[in-house]
């Protein structure tokens, strides 16, 4: 009976594989650039791809809830609303606040979804998708499949008991694998939840959400089932609302998030890796992380504790800010500027507070406060880090990798994979359990084993073929490793994967379970093709693929099975632009994907030579685009200004450039440089001198450019009016008493003097002479006769 | 027993007399309570104790009958209000309010300024009677008249930071309807 059962069950096992493998092989040819979630960011105005379910909050049934069922839901009394928003167009007229209102919550583009809106009198409801993971749902960076998504919930504080309270839950499920990867419960007034308080309100900013387990825990092919719910206080009086938004693999921006330990003593010292990026298809400036310090109740839950800062692990050329040792606060690291693409890590370590909580549910140490921003981006918060404080108990960290060393093999071929467990302390393991728990397309052959400062597998390396089920025994001190490998051969026929996965003996916890499991998936084909890649261009750069493999200098290749794909993501260097791509990938586009294989193909990544321009604008109008841009050496950037009523722009700065209307276009560019714009009111400031009038006098403004201003010069008599053409004078035509000024396109003066009318000093004719000469004559012949007749 | 009868029927008017003299305290405070011009304000409000807020910008509809839950709706805990006090004094009003969030007394103390026509300023404390895991501590706030409320704007209405809407009116009386089920006080 037994026998047939296992008969039975390897049979069903084989034919589930056949068919997830079938299911793989279809993915993998019809896969596009496409993410797996659809209409994850809601821009089609509706929930096209999404279920929404609508559910009453009678009370949660365990808390902590650590998945679904533990929330109690029920079917719902009174509907909860359910909505996509808008920006552009408002809120539908069903919005139960603010009916047909624009709102400025989108965290991208136009929609965002709002679930549960104003929820009270115990209503809750949540949105569900299944989708299938595909080849663009993976990040060239660290090789993972990534689901992401940001909320902003907007919750009454009740006041009530944590498990009474309004809140928001999300959940990710590998429906293929059948685990759960990913839960958050977030309640009104939960420690270390970036909550901003506002009266009887509590909301936060947009929040990042990133899951991504690894390889063998979700996979390309799996599908993945993502539910956000909301819900209102359990005891009908209050409201929780939850905004969501461009769920998927990538955020169009910025992006931080963090690991860290899940579980530590109090007084332990914890490290949390911060990873930042910057998505948003433009260079970013001042880009900054600042994380506050993680919180918990203490012992006595009657209070929240601060984690102290210990110390800060920065990449080179950055620079960062902390309280001082053992004080709470916030550290602020300082990276600069970012290239599109761009990313990085961190590390920060924060002590546990020696009264924190270890008693469920109030033993988490809470870690959400912690946020990027960059001037030219928006400002995202991380997602929530929880760890669990335990006392009494012994933890170490260990660790387990496999990797074959390419991503994509032939059916036949054989391959060798290494599995390294390390053990990062702080206490000895004697005994871990290392099992296979998964293996497909892979025939598995002899293994060896050997160790680092002290490691070794109890028994020697295991026998050939996958691990038995209780896997095998390894004794690792701290600091030390094991290293097995074990060569196979490659059956396919579409793919070939393997899972491990490392656990403590008996009386040891490890503290952080995320990097427990690790597997190496490698698409499979009977033919294999090349992909080259070749970079060309005065700039330089990186090119990463999916699948990992292709990291290189000049050139590299990579090999893609047959009908597979593969996504180039270009990343400039400092100085440096990507400018697009030729070859195999065309365009601009970046990611760029490389279309199904069937035959080598060769691609090339473009990088220029770049210089930035930096803006800055003063008040009285707006700039478009409103930050600072990098173009390639000679090429140009255009400002559109808009002016406040009656201001008019200016430009100036090192960047010179041609303002037309409202435009203003920078001249090829050589070198970094500054562009400043201002706005002010168009105006004509006219004076006068002595001896006239000038009617209006003073500052005048004017309405639009290319109007003219009309004056009334008025002289006094004897005088003339003169008006002068040069230092910023506005020109123009005095006819008569009138001047009027040519168009006024920038602000310009009428600069007017009065001048005495002279009187003309000639030189006398020659007849004017000879009348001067016989006046005389005459005259002195008159007093000759005179004087005579006096004799 | 007539004694009794006497006792009684003067205990009845007393406490007659005390009822009205309430009722004609609270009326008088009613009254008094400061109101702001109809229309959208902007309210800045920080925070000095609390490290994660220190300032939020908040947009508000008002007008006559919003009002009085409007210009406190940055205040705390202001739920199942039973006493408000409104006093003048040389600075401008003092509001003082008990209220209850479930069963924990909030006392609020709040200090009004400014003509309430365009432009206000204040400051307000909380207490409570059991702890909270968010104490606001000594908070300002001062508030600048913007114009009329918006096309699609309903007395009521706050834009939070984040840029989502409430309408605070609602969400009072949502809150209070539920007083003998969710609030044993």
């Amino acid at each position: 009976m037994i026998d047939n059962w296992m008969a039975v069950r390897t049979l069903a096992c084989r034919c589930l594989c056949e068919v997830f493998a079938l299911f793989v092989a279809a993915l993998c040819l019809l896969s596009t650039a496409q993410a797996g979630v659809v209409n994850g960011d809601f821009e089609s105005g509706d929930f096209t791809g999404w279920t929404v379910t609508n559910y009453r909050n009678n009370g949660i049934a365990t808390f902590p809830p650590t998945q679904k069922s533990h929330l109690n839901l029920q079917p719902p009394v009174t509907a909860p609303v359910t909505q996509v928003v808008s920006a552009a167009s408002g809120t539908p007229a069903s919005a139960p606040d603010a009916p047909g209102q624009a709102i400025t919550i989108p965290f991208q583009g136009s929609y965002s979804a709002r679930i549960n809106a104003r929820g009270n009198n115990n209503r809750a409801s949540g949105i569900q998708q299944s989708a299938p993971m595909v080849l663009a749902d993976v990040d060239p960076v660290d090789g993972k499949v990534h689901l992401r998504m940001a909320v902003a919930p907007v919750i009454q504080d009740g006041g009530h008991s944590p498990e009474q309270q309004a809140y928001f839950y999300v959940e990710v499920r590998n429906v293929t694998k059948g685990t759960r990867l990913f839960y958050t419960f977030n309640f009104a007034a939960q420690p270390g939840v970036p909550w901003q308080t506002l009266g009887g309100y509590q909301y936060t900013g947009w929040q990042a959400i990133d899951v991504a387990p690894g390889s063998g825990l979700l996979d390309v092919g799996d599908t993945v089932e993502v539910e956000v719910i909301a819900a209102g206080c359990s005891q009908g009086g209050h409201s929780g609302e939850v905004y969501v938004d461009s769920i998927g693999p990538f955020f169009a921006g910025l992006l931080v998030s963090a690991t860290g330990p899940t579980t530590a003593q109090p007084s332990d010292n914890v490290a949390y890796t911060y990873t930042y990026s910057n998505n948003s298809g433009v260079m970013v400036f001042n880009s900054k992380v600042s994380a506050q310090s993680p919180q918990v109740r203490n012992a006595a839950n009657t209070a929240t504790v601060d984690a102290v800062f210990q110390s800060v692990t920065a990449p080179a050329g950055a620079t960062c800010t902390t309280p001082a040792v053992g004080s709470a606060g916030a550290v602020t690291c300082d990276f600069g500027s970012l290239v599109d693409h761009q990313s990085g890590t961190f590390e920060i370590v924060w002590g546990v507070p020696a009264g924190a909580s270890t008693s469920s549910p109030t033993n988490s140490l809470n870690h959400g406060t912690y946020s990027m921003s960059a001037t030219g981006a928006s400002t995202v918060l991380g997602p929530l880090v929880q760890t669990r404080v335990v006392s009494g108990a012994t933890l170490t960290d260990l660790t387990v990798s496999v990797s074959d060393g390419v991503s994509a093999s032939a059916v036949g071929s054989a391959s060798t994979y290494t599995v390294v467990v390390s053990n990062n302390g702080p206490a000895p393991v004697i005994g871990a359990a290392l099992t296979q728990p998964t293996v497909s397309g892979l025939t598995v052959g002899n293994w060896t084993c050997s160790g680092t400062a002290g490691g070794s597998c109890q028994g020697g390396a295991p026998s050939a073929g996958t691990l038995p089920g209780g896997g095998v025994l390894l004794d690792i001190p701290v600091g030390g490793s094991v290293t097995l490998t074990f060569g196979a051969t490659v059956t396919g026929p579409t793919s070939a994967s393997t899972v491990f996965s490392i656990a403590t003996p008996a009386g040891v916890t490890d503290n952080n379970t995320a990097n427990n499991t690790a597997g190496d998936t490698n698409s499979v084909a009977a033919t294999l093709h090349n992909l080259s890649l070749t970079k060309s261009g005065a700039g330089s750069g990186t090119v990463v693929s999916v699948p990992a493999g292709m990291n290189c200098g000049a050139t590299c290749t990579l090999p893609v099975a047959d009908g597979g794909q593969a996504i180039l993501t270009a990343t400039a260097a400092s100085g440096s632009i990507f400018t697009g791509w030729s070859g195999a990938c065309t365009g601009t586009t970046n990611p760029c994907t490389v279309p199904a294989m069937t035959a080598d193909a060769a691609a090339v990544a473009n990088f220029a030579l770049s210089a930035t321009v930096t803006m800055t604008s003063g008040a009285g109008g707006t700039v478009t685009p409103a930050s600072s841009r990098t173009v390639p050496v000679g090429g140009t950037v255009t400002y559109t200004l808009t002016p406040n009523a009656g201001n008019t722009p200016s430009a100036s700065g090192s960047c010179n450039g041609v303002l037309t209307g409202n435009t203003y276009t920078v001249n090829p560019v050589t070198a970094d440089c500054n562009v400043a714009f201002s706005f002010a009111p168009l105006s004509v400031t006219a004076t006068a001198g002595a001896n006239g009038t000038v009617t209006p006098l003073g500052v005048t403004n004017v309405a639009a450019p290319g109007n003219t201003v009309v004056y009334t010069v008025t002289p006094d008599p004897g005088f003339v009016a003169r008006i002068a053409t040069s230092g910023g004078a506005c020109g123009g035509t005095l006819v008569g008493n009138t001047y009027t000024t040519n168009p006024v396109n920038a602000s310009c003066t009428v600069s007017v003097t009065f001048v005495a009318i002279a009187v003309p000093a000639s030189i006398p004719t020659l007849s004017e002479w000879g009348l001067l000469i016989l006046s005389a004559l005459m005259a002195a012949f008159f007093i000759y006769f005179h004087r005579r007749q006096a004799r | 027993m007539r004694q009794i009868a006497h006792v009684a029927r003067w205990s009845c008017l007393a406490g007659l007399g005390v009822w009205m003299g309430v009722v004609a305290i609270q009326s008088a405070n009613a009254q008094q309570m400061p109101a702001r011009k109809p229309g959208l304000w902007e309210v800045t409000v920080r925070s000095t104790g609390n490290s994660v807020a220190n300032e939020q910008k908040v947009l508000q509809c008002t007008d006559r009958q919003a009002e009085p839950i409007m210009l406190l709706a940055i205040v705390p805990g202001q739920e199942h209000c039973h006493n408000v006090r409104v006093k003048k004094n040389a600075r401008g009003s003092e509001v003082r309010t008990v209220c209850y969030v479930h069963d924990n007394r909030v006392d609020a103390t709040v200090q009004l300024s400014g003509d309430l026509q365009t432009a206000y300023r204040g400051v307000f404390e909380v207490t409570y009677s059991k702890p909270v895991r968010f104490v606001p501590g000594r908070t300002e706030f001062e508030g600048r008249w913007l114009g009329e409320c918006g096309a699609a704007q309903r007395p009521g209405d706050m834009v939070l930071p984040n840029g989502a809407t409430v309408n605070v009116v609602e969400d009072r009386k949502r809150a209070e309807s539920h007083g003998h089920a969710g609030h044993s006080h």
